[in-house]
């Protein structure tokens, strides 16, 4: 699992250093790690455009299964996770999964999310959006109608940690936005 | 006899009703209206939590039909415990006939519990889990519980972690240098009017109030148990030695004593303003240790240098 990331990790090291210094890239400098597969300036800096784009397209699948998971339509929602986050996240949001198919809570249409934006460090990164929960609303099984909460019709901003493993992206902990986002 | 006066008359009356049944009924209708439209918004039982951050979770926070009647939640409540409390870790409490435990301190920070729902001040919102008699499957849910007996000192310790003990300052007399056989006199500033209070950790409050004073003299003798404030246990030490050989020094770089305090509070918890004693919790709180220099002469030295 972690064979990957000192690999990745020096991928974006060349890559700042090719972006800085590019006439100094020849890809002589990678004669000393041979495992190293993607030595030239222009396929790195491709990675991390193309980093981003994953982690993109990978929070979006996320994003997805939280809305099939709590839509109460999934035996297995922990499945749904698969390949998209990390163990503890994918057990959070099955926990909450089961906890609404315990109380018979399930939530019908779908979130919006806007202002989608990456940022990756190494070989972790974090991706944050605004997440407009008003057209998600909560129901009973029973088909009775739960007035939907006060917070859930003001958009708010989520912001999740991002890691590499086995050279994919999953989405890990949600963390603070800190004030640094607004929706 | 349908005269213009009695066609007047009987038109007024009309009116008269028509207003006085709108103006009636209006307000009456409003009262009525109004709960029935706004009812939903006020359902007691599903709240919205942040589970996580910007993470949103809907919990049913209403008590199950097989908790009715169990006001206590604690398991403290007449009759017994109703569920089976044998197996760990489902061993603190019973919700009804659920066998259950729970995240104590809550995972959860105050300021995101529903404190609109709250059902009492010594109740905690946090995350449960229980055994259900002839269930395989867990039950698991937040919820306000009343922290059980043995969780307080849990509770305890987040109370105590919770109280700031004042940065104070040190000093001596004779202020600037002190001599071999003379009293010294310890003294603190900052102390405050001697009471310390924490914020609440869940149902639970813990209070200090200054017990005493413990000042090292920085000369390898023992600490001195004293109280600043008062003359029968002033912080007084006599020094037998000079410090000149000290490495620390004054901020006129004289070598001297490194003398050091601390604060020793006596440390009391109370719960709805009722003071419980918790096993295993302390019942004092030290402040970190605060210093100053402490530089020795002699009053040979001191004729000398007039």
């Amino acid at each position: 699992m972690s064979g990957s990331f000192p690999r990745a990790g020096r991928r974006f090291t060349v890559g700042l250093v090719c972006l800085a210094v590019v006439a100094a890239c020849s890809g002589d400098d990678d004669s000393g790690d041979p495992a190293s597969p993607e030595p030239r300036a222009t396929v790195t800096e491709d990675v991390a455009t193309q980093a981003e784009a994953e982690i993109q397209a990978v929070f979006e699948q996320f994003i997805a299964a939280v809305v099939e998971a709590q839509s109460g339509a999934a035996d297995d929602p922990a499945a749904l996770f698969e390949g998209l986050a990390t163990d503890e996240t994918i057990e959070f949001n099955a926990g909450i999964a089961s906890r609404y198919a315990d109380q018979g809570i399930v939530r019908v249409g779908e979130p919006v999310i806007s202002d989608v934006t990456v940022q990756v460090v190494d070989q972790s990164g974090v991706v944050s959006a605004c997440m407009d929960e008003s057209g998600w609303t909560p129901q009973l099984t029973s088909g009775q109608t739960i007035p939907p909460a006060e917070e859930q019709l003001t958009p708010h901003p989520v912001v999740y940690e991002v890691v590499e493993s086995e050279g994919s992206w999953l989405i890990g902990n949600p963390i603070e936005p800190g004030g640094t986002i607004t929706c | 006899m349908l005269t213009p006066r009695r066609v007047s008359q009987v038109l007024m009356a009309t009116a008269v009703l028509l207003i006085g049944l709108l103006g009636g009924i209006a307000p009456g209708q409003a009262a009525t209206l109004r709960p029935a439209a706004v009812e939903p918004a006020t359902d007691p039982c599903y709240v919205l939590i942040e589970v996580r951050p910007g993470v949103f979770e809907y919990v049913n926070i209403c008590p199950d039909p097989d908790e009715e009647d169990s006001g206590e939640d604690g398991g403290s409540g007449g009759g017994g415990p109703r569920c089976d409390l044998t197996e760990e870790p489902y061993d603190e409490f019973c919700l009804g006939t659920k066998a259950c435990r729970a995240d104590i301190p809550s995972p959860l920070s105050e300021e995101k519990w529903p404190e609109h729902t709250r059902p009492g001040p010594d109740h905690i919102f946090t995350f449960v889990q229980c055994r259900v008699p002839g269930q395989e499957e867990l039950y698991e849910r937040w919820r306000w519980i009343e922290p059980y007996e043995d969780a307080l000192p849990g509770l305890g310790w987040q109370a105590l972690g919770r109280l700031q003990t004042p940065a104070f300052t040190m000093r001596f007399e004779p202020a600037g240098m002190t001599y071999v056989g003379a009293d010294t006199r310890f003294l603190l500033d900052g102390l405050g009017d001697g009471e310390i209070i924490g914020s609440v950790a869940g149902p639970l409050q813990a209070t200090g109030m200054l017990s005493h004073v413990e000042i090292d003299p920085g000369d390898g003798s023992a600490t001195i148990e004293c109280d600043p404030d008062l003359r029968s246990r002033a912080c007084e030490h006599v020094y037998l030695e000079m410090s000149y050989d000290q490495t620390a020094e004054d901020f006129d770089g004289n070598p001297g004593f490194a003398a050091q305090a601390r604060l020793v509070y006596d440390i009391t918890f109370t719960m709805g303003g009722v003071e419980v004693n918790l096993p295993g919790v302390p019942d004092t709180l030290e402040s970190p240790w605060n210093g100053t220099v402490v530089p020795v002469g002699e009053i040979q030295a001191l004729v000398r240098t007039r």
